[in-house]
């Protein structure tokens, strides 16, 4: 439970909001390399309440810059895409690449040089790196060291990242994300089924899993520990990266998983989800059966689940039939749609939390903390540290109880019981 | 005509705000008995700028909660309706039908019983009665009298229970109803078409008289009709919201409330009912077809409501040919979501209004100093003696002498 002025901090993410500030310290994925085209239209994005461009020059390299043109702000979606720059359609102000003003036909051609040469386009750096395009859209002249997650140093073969977008506060998608309880519960007909990618049935068996925690310089190491009775314990071992990275376990023929919450306004965030396999390409079967029952469309794969006005297409004869849900098309549809219905911007003030929500209250903790002291001046989780993240891997295990979780290293685990 | 502040307090129900603490204090009519089905769909019901979720339980009772899960607040409209509960599909919080949690299958085995004592579910008093399920939001322990409206008592087969939601605020909609000088104007394409309509359109400015009651007022609305004869349409309007409006001899009694959905979105409640005999048929045709909002086919401003131009040519008043009351909702809506009333111009066929709008912000900042809710609603008062006429009669008797529940004979 929150404060209605927690509740506000946690989730406004503006420019000049203080989390909102926060936020713009780091990297953040912003779309699909596959979503742009050299020469082809430009892409909107939003992010963080703000509304940027990006396209794909002629030469394959990626340009982000503020929505509207710096002229009088027309739209630079509209732009022409050609020689490797972006030219404004209403007065023919052209923007290289780089984010230089390179022409303004619509000054006296004696001035036009000196006049182009003041002008400043707003643009940001970009990475692109396992089939995803990501920007820094803060305010220092030097961004930060880009992540090196495992599945941005794999070629794109090995990866596939998919999108939604949900409606819904960014910090409902993360605490979604990093809520392990629920697993059990809300997916239990897909559980049961044995169809899912990343889950056991042995998260049923169990449903009120204790859990611990290890701190770390990026966020936390998590164990969701589900005694099972035997002498053996089921974990499934999360890492953390603040302020929005969950690294889930998957099972042990599923490719490595990772979700993220990344803001585009106070109401609305991408949903990520990075599927890789740091040892051989993903198969185009394996692609599909990600995708099993979503949109189709791996830039926004919820865009037809619907919304609160037909309650998500949710089936109630299903439900009498012994579907725990009625939402039928997918697991994340089920994460999407709980999350959506509390409102665009739940009333944190409201809620009662148990003990199987202690790592969502660690984690209000910690942002909160966060962004008092960033708004003090200091930097938040992991900006600025020389930190490695190409050991950051999730697991999930059945091991013998003699075993302590915090001994078990996800890159190098003891094989894991039987866990189906 | 009105401040900009007397406005807002009349007007603004959302929680916190005076009249919104106000109406809380009155049962209210929330949805339609058909809407719920035993171990159905929950569903949402909005109702004074907050959200609610109602259900029919396996037995048949009905719960009515806050709409959002206790736990984390997921909507409960996702929720299992199922062994007298819902179960809500995020963690199985199981909430039985009186708001009591009975099962919490995420915390640990052995504190799942002491956990699910302590949690407090919003849960709120419910009747059913009138083919209606009523609901009392306010905060009192023990809820007030239910309303013993005559319709609240009868069988469902003698009433017909319509609802509407309009995108305007609950004052333009009560204003709508208690304004008996339109009929005879913007209705007078249809009236022409009833038998005794002609006795409303004979003379368009009308003599209102009131006598006071505690629960509102009754109202006569008098047109002389220059030959020995007066025609009465005698009104009771019982506060907050609720109109019991004359019909002719032999048509089903009638009674429209306006009921705030939120600051801007109201429910327009339309009550058909005959206390001694079964009603055959729909008594209204030409609407959505849903009982449920039955104008939800009537359009917006963005189509200006399908108004017929041509029609207008010919000869229809208002191009609004659906339905009747779909003229009374274009005309509400079209002033805007919450009208601006200090832009107003009022006349003497607007004494109602006045009156009206003067009693609610008096009671208004009268419950503000006392806490009292007005209009009598913690007295027992005998709401089976409201009921409406129209009547045509003789001058030698007075409308305030005439028994609605005895009326002497029509005149011809």
């Amino acid at each position: 439970m929150l404060t209605h002025e927690e509740n506000t901090l946690l989730t406004q993410v503006g420019a000049g909001t203080p989390m909102g500030e926060l936020l713009r310290e780091y990297w953040a994925p912003v779309l699909r390399s596959e979503a742009l085209e050299a020469d082809g239209a430009p892409q909107r994005v939003r992010l963080l309440g703000e509304n940027f461009i990006a396209f794909r020059a002629s030469d394959g390299r990626v340009g982000f810059f503020d929505e509207g043109c710096p002229h009088r702000c027309t739209s630079l979606a509209l732009a022409r895409n050609e020689d490797n720059a972006l030219t404004c359609i209403f007065h023919g102000w052209k923007i290289d690449v780089s984010g230089k003003v390179v022409e303004v036909p619509s000054e006296p051609p004696e001035r036009r040089a000196e006049f182009a040469a003041k002008v400043r386009v707003r643009h940001y750096p970009v990475r692109e790196a396992g089939g995803v395009i990501w920007a820094y859209v803060g305010r220092r002249e030097q961004p930060p060291k880009f992540y090196n997650f495992e599945f941005n140093e794999l070629p794109t073969s090995h990866s596939f990242p998919m999108r939604a977008v949900i409606h819904c506060n960014w910090f409902q998608g993360l605490e979604a994300v990093l809520d392990s309880a629920h697993l059990g519960i809300l997916h239990a007909s897909w559980l049961r089924g044995n169809t899912t990618p990343g889950a056991s049935t042995l998260a049923t068996a169990n449903t009120g899993p204790v859990f611990e925690v290890e701190p770390r310089p990026y966020g936390f190491r998590e164990g969701a520990l589900r005694d099972l009775f035997d002498g053996t314990c089921y974990a499934r071992i999360r890492e953390v990266v603040m302020p929005y990275y969950s690294f889930i376990p998957s099972a042990v023929t599923r490719p490595n998983f990772m979700i993220c919450a990344i803001p585009i306004d106070d109401e609305w965030t991408a949903q990520w989800y990075f599927h890789y396999n740091p040892a051989a390409p993903l198969s185009a079967a394996q692609r599909a059966e990600l995708m099993e029952g979503s949109s189709g469309d791996p830039n926004n794969f919820c865009s037809d689940m619907g919304s609160i006005d037909q309650l998500w297409h949710q089936d109630r004869k299903l439900m009498r039939e012994g579907n725990w849900t009625g939402i039928t098309r997918c697991i994340p549809f089920e994460d999407f749609v709980v999350e959506e219905s509390m409102g665009p911007i739940v009333d944190r003030s409201r809620e009662y939390l148990g003990s199987s929500d202690v790592i969502i209250i660690r984690s209000r903790r910690m942002l909160l903390q966060a962004v008092r002291e960033h708004a003090a001046g200091k930097l938040p989780f992991g900006v600025d540290r020389e930190l490695d993240y190409s050991q950051v891997r999730a697991l999930a295990i059945r091991y013998d109880q003699q075993l302590n979780w915090r001994q078990l290293d996800p890159l190098r685990p003891p094989s894991s019981l039987p866990t189906n | 005509m009105l401040t900009r502040e007397e406005n807002e307090l009349m007007c603004r129900i959302a929680p916190g705000t005076p009249m919104g603490q106000m109406l809380r204090e009155y049962w209210a009519p929330a949805l339609r008995s058909q809407a719920l089905e035993a171990d159905g769909a929950p569903v949402r019901v909005r109702m004074l700028g907050e959200n609610y979720i109602a259900f029919r339980a396996s037995d048949g009772r009905v719960g009515f909660f806050d709409e959002g899960c206790p736990h984390r607040c997921t909507s409960l409209a996702l929720a299992r309706n199922e062994d007298n509960a819902l179960t809500c599909i995020f963690h199985g919080w199981k909430i039985d039908v009186s708001g009591k949690v009975v099962e919490v299958p995420s915390e640990p085995p052995e504190r799942r019983a002491e956990f699910a004592a302590k949690v407090r579910v919003r849960h709120y008093p419910v009747r059913e009665a009138g083919d209606t399920i009523w609901v009392y939001l306010g905060q009192r322990e023990t809820p007030p009298k239910f309303y013993d409206f005559e319709f609240n008592l009868l069988p469902s087969n003698q009433i017909d229970v319509y609802r509407a939601v309009m995108h305007c605020n609950w004052v333009q909609g009560l204003e709508a109803v208690l304004d008996s000088a339109h009929i005879g104007l913007l209705h007078k394409s249809w009236l022409r078409n009833f038998n005794r309509g002609n006795a409303t359109m004979a003379n368009n400015a009308p003599i209102f008289e009131i006598v006071p009651k505690p629960y509102g007022f009754c109202e006569g609305a008098l047109r002389d009709l220059w030959d020995g004869t007066s025609y009465a349409r005698i009104r009771e309007v019982v506060m907050p919201y609720y109109s019991f409006i004359p019909s002719d001899p032999g048509d089903p009694n009638f009674m429209i409330c306006a009921v705030p959905i939120d600051d801007e979105w109201t429910a327009q409640w339309y009550y058909f009912y005959d206390p001694k005999k079964p009603l055959t048929g729909d008594c209204l045709v030409g609407h959505s077809g849903d009982k449920n909002n039955f104008c939800s086919s009537m359009g917006s401003v963005d189509n200006m409501w399908k108004q017929d131009r041509k029609a207008m040519k010919e000869g229809h008043w208002t191009g609004i040919t659906s339905i009747l009351q779909f003229e009374d909702f274009v005309a509400e809506e079209s002033m805007g979501p919450i009208v601006d009333r200090s832009r107003e111009y009022l006349g003497s066929s607007d004494s109602i209004i006045i009156r009206v709008r003067r009693m609610l912000l008096q009671a208004v900042r009268e419950y503000q100093r006392s806490g009292k809710p007005p209009f009598g609603v913690l007295d027992q008062i005998d709401y089976t003696k409201v009921r409406a006429l129209g009547i045509r009669f003789k001058n030698d008797i007075t409308w305030k002498q005439i028994d609605t529940l005895n009326p002497p004979p029509w005149v011809e």
